[in-house]
């Protein structure tokens, strides 16, 4: 199948936004958490700015606990997870059942982890799931437009995060050439000097522009 | 086949992982539930099967030729086969199709015939279901889990392979396609059987539409890819009831349809699977008449049975229904999936006599048959196996010729006083073991 | 009679709405009775029309106005040639195989009740033929006294007959009812006439193999001065106009019919 929808575009395209806002968070979680566990003095609040969600915790412990697992909180790991199974289920006969059942596990072990006591040791399946998933899904999806969608959608949410996250300027260089060479093969709208654009802010120091200018050059 | 039995938990959790799930709406809220699997097979031996096949192929046959001529000559109630009353004042009779002869003539291109097997063995039909059966994803993908998890339980048994079930489907498609895509129209992920959609789009190579992704212009039904081509659309097999097909034909409020896809359907551009209007067909009333249409049609005697069934439409039915109240079991015609039928000994004095009320007023509305002690099949649960009430839902399928599939959905019913097995009622599902020799 | 007529439709949202599709019962067709001479079609915003013809064989014509818009506007009109002297009854089509059958039964809107039953009662002692068809709308044209307003587009021949009120909808359905409880296949009728300024309704007996057209809330034949656009069982296989949108949620629709005499220079 080689024809889809601008519905179905969306879907893929947030599929690899939320995949990958899970599985970079996840890292970013899991660093943040080993730093945590000798601080005394809560550090989650710089976190919460950085990735400009509401710091809705009451204290360190709290965000530890439930910014991964907690799915009533609209910005935890859980519910971007939860975001990707949603767009990803609607898609079976495009990315196939094997690659759906990835998200679908990557869901149950995010479950279990949460139960465990050594929540990264149960994070790092979810990372297993992700990796699998990709993998899938670059195996099995046969058409090469749509399957640029979904990573044009995961090379987006990274070059966002790293923008927020403060990664050091010449990775996002990286990330953005990769970004550049995958949307010329979606055949999606999108601004084409954007990219050129983002550089030149990321260049400059000028992270806020650069998180703008990515969240809306493409038109999907 | 102990073996298999042991891997109860590892299918159950290669079902989970592949979202085999039904959805469900509980005080209001959308939940998807996995729909509970019995490792156990219904084994049907080959004989048994191909007494089935030609019964069922025979069944189907006729109810196709009565849907051809219930919406064109008529030739069935001129002859005086069936009253007029029970066409035309059917819920499932759809005026809107009347004189319309679909592609290749095919009206019910897969029917979902529901048996039981009695305790003597005996198979009788219960009902037809010729407007969207659903079901046969489910032993369909338990099959390539339970293969995967015991080998040795295959090797052991020689068992239909059922996993052609795409196949079938797909030539099915293919064989009415009016040149164009092949298209499954879902009304959305909210739908009980969404997994069931996406599952035979992806596995028959369809495109997964909801009714916002098509458009019709001049009487043909096109896609619109996200680059603005469109395409057109050969062959919908639409999982969306016929009241909701067309807004501006059936319901109005209806936001999961296709505007003018009936204008499209009537000019001959595209094929609908299953056709619209086939209602009328697996009413619970024409059900009586099902073993007539084979005679008339095809000039041949009715392979399989029909559950004795009497209509109080009829004087004679009716005086033996009201004598015969307490050993009977009542279906409302208008109800379906279980809801609307009731058992004459279980019902208090005066419900009893306002439901005696109702029939004498109302005749037309019901059917009543004969309790059939069914055959009871084992389940497995925690305490060891059980015995549980079950039906088996055949399919059957026409295309170029009519084909029954070698397997089939077998539905139980979990709670051990309930005769009703469906799957909004909590009921679990078995596979369907067709033996190959 | 030589008449023109235009039908127009307008509806006004209270703000956009977009993948609007719309589908219209509103062009005559020929008959014994009528010729079409001519006939054309407009929709506003403009969006291409197509045509098909639904089960009862009448002209359905539709489009998909997908673009933004907030008014909404359908126009048909053309020239009738029309036969009939609104005194003796006409033939307006040949019955068509399975109509006897289809016409005979009940729908929900025609469902007969007490009235209706007492109403075919005293029409059985005439002929089963024109004349106990025109004896039963004699019967239902005295039965109905016409009111606008007490009546919707929801009520049954019974309740009207019942209530002994209603329009031309409801005189129409009556009809149909007492005529099929009488046994003489009936169907309900849509058209346009002089001096109506929006549509209007009446009914068509089955009598010899032949369709002729009785007008209960005239009390007449139908003939010259009526227009007919489409028939069904009932008012609901003939509604005029559907439509389904996306946006506003509310909308003001209004109606104008004119139906003139065509003078021929």
């Amino acid at each position: 199948m080689s024809h889809i929808t601008t519905e179905r575009a969306n879907e893929l395209f947030w599929l690899g936004r939320y995949a990958e806002r899970v599985y970079t968070t996840v890292n970013e979680f899991s660093s943040g958490f080993d730093r945590m566990i000798d601080e005394s003095s809560d550090s989650h609040q710089e976190y919460c700015r950085r990735v400009n969600i509401p710091d809705v915790y009451a204290d360190k412990d709290d965000f530890l606990s439930r910014y991964p697992f907690d799915d009533s909180i609209p910005d935890s790991i859980i519910s971007n997870l939860i975001r990707a199974y949603d767009n990803a289920v609607v898609l079976r006969d495009d990315i196939g059942s094997d690659t759906l059942a990835y998200v679908q596990m990557a869901v149950y072990d995010m479950r279990k982890a949460a139960i465990g006591k050594a929540p990264l040791v149960g994070l790092l399946k979810v990372i297993d799931d992700l990796y699998a998933f990709w993998g899938c899904l670059d195996d099995s999806m046969a058409s090469q437009s749509e399957r640029s969608i979904v990573k044009t959608g995961r090379r987006v949410e990274r070059v966002d995060l790293y923008l927020r996250f403060g990664i050091p300027e010449d990775r996002i260089q990286h990330e953005l050439n990769r970004l550049e060479t995958r949307i010329r093969l979606t055949g999606l709208k999108y601004d084409v000097s954007a990219i050129g654009k983002i550089r030149e802010m990321v260049s400059a120091g000028d992270r806020r522009g650069a998180v703008i200018l990515i969240e809306s050059f493409i038109d999907v | 086949m102990d073996d298999l039995f042991k891997q109860t938990e590892t299918v159950n959790g290669l079902l989970a992982r592949y979202g085999v799930k039904f959805g469900i709406y509980k005080d209001g809220v959308f939940k998807e539930q996995l729909f509970p699997f019995d490792p156990i097979p219904r084994v049907i031996t080959k004989k048994e099967f191909e007494y089935l096949e030609r019964g069922l192929a025979q069944r189907v046959d006729a109810l196709n030729h009565f849907l051809a001529d219930v919406y064109g000559e008529k030739r069935i109630i001129k002859d005086g086969v069936i009253p007029e009353e029970f066409v035309f004042s059917s819920s499932g009779y759809l005026r809107e199709c009347e004189g319309i002869v679909p592609p290749k003539g095919i009206h019910s291109h897969i029917s979902g015939i529901d048996l039981v097997q009695a305790k003597d063995g005996t198979w009788y039909v219960l009902e037809d279901n010729l407007r969207v059966p659903s079901g046969a994803s489910y032993p369909l993908i338990a099959r390539d889990l339970t293969r995967k998890s015991s080998p040795d339980t295959f090797r052991h048994n020689h068992v239909e392979d059922n996993r052609d079930y795409a196949d079938l489907l797909k030539q099915t498609m293919d064989n009415v396609n009016t040149g164009g895509i092949n298209v499954v129209l879902t009304p959305g992920r909210y739908n009980a059987a969404y997994f069931e959609h996406s599952y035979l789009a992806e596995k028959t190579g369809s495109v997964l539409v909801t009714g916002q992704n098509l458009t019709v212009e001049d009487n043909v039904v096109y896609y619109i890819d996200y680059k603005g081509n469109k395409l057109k659309v050969g062959v919908v097999y639409r999982r969306i009831s016929d009241e909701y097909m067309d807004p501006l034909e059936f319901v109005e409020e209806s936001l999961i349809g296709v505007p003018h896809i009936m204008a499209a359907y009537r000019a001959g551009n595209v094929a609908l699977i299953n056709a619209p209007g086939n209602g009328i067909a697996d009413d619970k009333g024409i059900y009586y008449f099902v073993p007539k249409m084979i005679r008339y049609y095809l000039n041949e005697e009715p392979i399989l049975n029909n559950a004795p069934t009497y209509l109080p439409f009829y004087e004679e039915d009716r005086k033996f229904v009201l004598e015969n109240f307490d050993r009977l079991v009542i279906k409302d015609v208008a109800e379906a999936g279980g809801y609307g039928v009731v058992f004459g000994s279980k019902l208090s004095p005066e419900q009893k006599g306002s439901l005696i009320e109702l029939i004498k007023n109302e005749p037309r509305r019901f059917i009543a048959q004969e309790v059939i002690d069914f055959k009871d099949l084992d389940i497995l649960e925690k305490e060891g196996r059980v015995f549980r009430k079950a039906d088996l839902r055949a399919f059957v399928l026409t295309g170029s010729k009519t084909m029954v599939w070698k397997s089939g959905l077998t539905r139980f019913s979990r709670n051990p006083d309930s005769f009703i097995v469906n799957s909004s009622q909590g009921g679990g599902f078995k596979d369907t073991w067709v033996l190959s020799r | 009679m030589r008449l023109r007529f235009a039908y127009t439709m307008t509806i006004l949202f209270d703000g956009p709405v977009t993948r609007h599709s719309f589908s219209l019962k509103a062009l005559p067709c020929d008959t014994l009775r009528q010729k079409v001479a001519e006939s054309g079609v407009s929709v506003e915003p403009r969006v291409p029309i197509m045509y098909t013809r639904d089960a009862g064989g009448n002209i359905v014509f539709g489009g998909n106005a997908n673009d933004e818009h907030s008014r909404f506007s359908v126009t048909t009109e053309g020239i009738v040639e029309t036969l009939g002297d609104g005194i003796s009854f006409v033939p307006e089509t040949d019955a068509v195989e399975g109509d006897a059958m289809m016409y005979r039964q009940p729908t929900r809107k025609t469902a007969p009740g007490i009235t209706v039953r007492r109403l075919a009662g005293e029409t059985l002692s005439y002929d089963e033929g024109i004349a106990r068809a025109e004896a039963a709308m004699h019967l239902v044209h005295e039965s109905l006294q016409y009111e606008k307003g007490v009546t919707g587009p929801g009520t049954t021949a019974e309740d009207a007959l019942a209530l002994g009120k209603g329009v031309c909808q409801d005189y129409a359905h009556a009809l149909v009812s007492v005529l099929r409880t009488a046994g003489i296949p009936a169907r309900y009728v849509v058209g346009y006439t002089i001096g109506e300024g929006e549509s209007h309704a009446w009914t068509e007996a089955l009598v010899d193999g032949r369709w002729y057209g009785l007008d209960p809330t005239a009390d007449k034949p139908v003939g010259g001065r009526h227009i007919k656009v489409s028939h069904g069982r009932d008012f609901d296989d003939c509604r005029i106009n559907r439509g389904v949108y996306y946006g506003a949620l509310t909308s003001e629709q209004n109606v104008a019919v004119t139906v003139t005499e065509d003078v021929v220079p």
